[in-house]
């Protein structure tokens, strides 16, 4: 039996370090998927013939913003709101839920005036942190605008009886590991002859490690009846939907 | 022998295992699974100053007594000239402690020609004959009692003679239109915030007090 030397032979093929996105689709596979799709007799929904929601969510917001109708609802009052804001983050077996307090954050109260209202019924299903795009640039000129101290508490004084959107950001920083794409190896088994009998090419990772600030979006509808003196809305995290 | 040495053993191998699984819980606890979040301080909350013409630019510009017993007055830096030779200003005064009342607004007007206001950018020593000249007239107030408890005053009084006090340097800055860019140092304005209800303003006011240096 003729005797055969191996050699293995390794590559970087490129070596610039590149992100690789967590969850790239493969464009070279669609034409696959679509010709099943039309084997198995499926294909995506017509346009206006989907669900009534998906059509009204498409459509721009028509209620006007009014100046003078925000300016009137923040006039002063004699109402305070208070309470603490604070996100959760969940813990795990070994580590139970901790509490993160909105520390030295920008509390915003909006007066509820027209805009505001069609604004919290149009997203107020999906949550109103996404609907923020569309919200009036006037908007926060109008509001109430108070810190929150080191444990998250909040006072606004001063305020009218009516509806009000109450709207903070709690900012945090968390440590990530992803995996960088540095290039791609082959191994080439030869044989003594030269007749190549194996090629296998794979994809190199390291790990890198990163800080990333994220904003966890505390909102809530607050309603102050007429001749309250204080509304104390307790701890508070989440959207409306406590979510 | 035996009977006394297989308890002790059985002791050793269960202090190990309790060992083992105290070594290996505090292990787990030293690494969690997942990454903890980690809170990001809102800062001293004063961000740069820039100011928002959308909405009132507030300044502190005087100050009466010492502490905790001053007394400060902050401004909208905003020129506002509503007619021919007329401006308007608004007024905070915020008690460092507040004792029976918690704080005042004040909206006035000064009636002064082209002239007195530009005279008014001068060194404040020279400015006798110009403030003896300018007219001044509250157009409406409103005060806040300690308790919450709102009086307003929407009465708009008759042209006055401008008092040599907090209101003669309010007046500098009112009809200056660059008070706020160029003059701000010249007329002791401390920029304090851009916020729409003056009851914000009193209350970032008295959190930041001790970041205050003193207001002539």
């Amino acid at each position: 039996m003729a005797s055969v030397a191996v050699w293995r032979r390794q590559r970087v093929l490129n070596s610039k370090a590149a992100l690789t996105p967590p969850e790239e689709l493969n464009m070279n596979r669609l034409p696959v998927f679509a010709a099943l799709l039309v084997a198995l007799g499926l294909s995506a929904p017509a346009w206006g013939q989907g669900p009534a929601r998906n059509i009204e969510e498409k459509q721009p917001l028509r209620t006007r913003f009014d100046v003078a109708e925000a300016a009137q609802l923040m006039e002063v009052g004699e109402t305070a709101l208070t309470g603490q804001a604070f996100m959760l983050e969940k813990g795990s077996l070994l580590r139970a839920d901790t509490k993160l307090y909105a520390k030295n954050e920008v509390v915003y109260l909006l007066p509820m005036n027209n805009f505001l209202k069609a604004w919290v019924e149009k997203y107020r299903g999906n949550g109103l942190a996404n609907g923020r795009f569309e919200l009036h640039p006037e908007v926060g000129n109008y509001a109430a605008r108070v810190i929150t101290d080191d444990e998250g508490r909040f006072r606004f004084r001063g305020l009218k009886s009516g509806e009000y959107l109450l709207w903070t950001v709690l900012r945090y920083e968390k440590d990530h590991e992803y995996l960088v794409n540095t290039g791609s190896s082959q191994t080439v088994t030869w044989s003594s002859y030269g007749i190549v009998t194996a090629a296998v090419r794979e994809p190199v990772f390291r790990t890198a490690k990163a800080t990333h600030t994220y904003g966890h979006n505390i909102i809530r509808l607050v309603t102050i009846a007429a001749g309250q003196a204080v509304v104390d809305l307790g701890g508070i995290h989440g959207d409306e939907r406590g979510q | 022998m035996m009977g006394a040495a297989l308890p002790s053993r059985l002791d050793r191998l269960v202090r190990v295992l309790v060992a083992g699984v105290i070594a290996a819980v505090l292990a787990g606890a030293a690494q969690p699974a997942r990454a903890q979040a980690k809170l990001v301080d809102g800062g001293n909350a004063l961000p740069r100053f820039t100011c928002n013409l959308k909405m009132p630019c507030w300044y502190l510009f005087y100050q009466r007594g010492a502490a905790p017993k001053r007394v400060l007055y902050a401004i909208d830096g905003r020129h506002a000239k509503v007619s021919k030779d007329v401006y308007q200003a608004t007024v905070i005064v915020i008690p460092e402690t507040p004792d029976a009342m918690d704080y005042w607004v004040f909206t006035v007007q000064f009636q002064a020609t082209a002239e007195q206001a530009q005279a008014a950018q001068g060194p404040i020593a020279t400015l006798e004959k110009t403030f003896a000249a300018v007219k001044l007239r509250q157009m409406k107030a409103y005060r806040v009692q300690t308790g919450g408890t709102l009086e307003s005053d929407t009465k708009e009084y008759p042209w006055t003679a401008l008092p040599k006090d907090w209101q003669a340097l309010a007046f500098r800055i009112a009809v200056d239109p660059e008070a706020m860019e160029e003059r701000a140092e010249q007329y002791d304005m401390i920029s304090l915030a851009n916020l729409y209800r003056p009851v914000d303003v009193v209350d970032l006011t008295r959190r930041v007090l001790p970041l205050v240096k003193e207001v002539r």
